[in-house]
């Protein structure tokens, strides 16, 4: 599912798989992080938009970071 | 007989060491309780106790200003260790004494708390596998032997019902959601549900998740057939369950 939110969202060129996966495993990690700290009672986020806006901004990171990767090699 | 060992129970409390017997009057001695009680929540629970079931049954007692206390049960017991405790303290010149203290029965209170700790076990799996069934004190004195289905199956009932109410709780919000936003993004979607999941019944869904990961992690290591009927021992002595699974024979 994460696959598919990361798929979603538009970029500028074809999409690469290997950079679908990586943003996928970002997306889940820093979910689990979220959820974990919901679960010991230490919750930061305050709304769903708060939340959408630092996935978009990790899936963007994670893009940016993949293209300097790939460039450098 | 004395309640707290010779350095008196200010020692216990990093404080100097209680003048023995009362040399204080009755009304000082109240007066410090009262002000002790005043001063801490957990006495004012234990003041609480006092007026409500056994205020008859403590006196003090002229000769030697020393609390006699009739104890009915160990909690009872636990409380007015506290309430001795917070008295000295604040430098009351008083000891202790219990003039009859009921022997505490410790083998029935750890029965019950074994008790207690196994119908959690066995219940806990909604709607799955019925225990096959139950405590029977008999089989040992130290033990209790209850015969479960395997406790993986427990775990994955668990699991099962979090993933169908999770799975509830994603269809709900699928519809919730604006048509438009669910085909823009996903991502949108994925934060809904996390943030529900952090109050509530989704929040206890979340500590059942991450729960069921860490037991089933840990009860892998058993490699357990599913239809593996296991017997399941409590220590007594402990009363607690977790550890003590085994294979029969």
């Amino acid at each position: 599912m994460s696959e598919q939110a990361v798929a979603q969202v538009p970029s500028d060129g074809p999409v690469d798989p290997a950079l679908v996966e990586e943003q996928a495993y970002a997306v889940t990690t820093f979910l689990n992080g979220v959820m974990v700290r919901q679960v010991i009672g230490d919750p930061r986020l305050e709304t769903a938009e708060e939340l959408t806006r630092l996935l978009h901004a990790l899936v963007a990171g994670v893009a940016a970071s993949h293209h300097v990767h790939a460039s450098q090699v | 007989m004395r309640l707290w060992p010779a350095g008196g129970c200010s020692s216990l409390l990093g404080t100097s060491r209680t003048p023995g017997w009362g040399a204080l009057p009755r009304r000082d001695i109240a007066a410090g309780i009262h002000a002790a009680l005043l001063v801490d929540a957990l006495g004012a629970v234990a003041a609480r106790l006092m007026r409500r079931q056994v205020s008859d049954q403590c006196r003090l007692a002229p000769p030697d200003y020393c609390w006699l206390v009739r104890t009915t049960s160990p909690l009872f017991g636990s409380w007015f260790t506290l309430f001795v405790s917070l008295g000295a303290a604040v430098g009351l010149g008083y000891t202790a004494r219990v003039a009859m203290k009921r022997k505490p029965n410790v083998e029935e209170r750890r029965r019950v708390l074994c008790d207690a700790r196994l119908r959690s076990l066995l219940w806990r799996a909604p709607g799955t596998h019925t225990p096959q069934g139950g405590t029977t004190g008999g089989a040992s004195r130290r033990h209790y032997v209850v015969v479960l289905s395997d406790p993986l199956c427990v775990i994955a009932g668990n699991s099962r019902a979090v993933a169908e109410l999770d799975a509830a709780e994603f269809e709900a919000v699928t519809r919730q959601l604006p048509q438009s936003e669910t085909a823009t993004t996903t991502l949108a979607l994925l934060a809904q549900i996390v943030m529900r999941s952090a109050s509530g019944v989704g929040l206890d869904r979340s500590r059942a998740r991450y729960e069921l990961a860490f037991h089933s992690r840990r009860d892998a290591c058993y490699d357990v057939p599913s239809r593996t009927t296991l017997r399941v021992r409590c220590i007594e002595r402990t009363g607690c369950c977790a550890g003590a699974v085994r294979r029969p024979g």
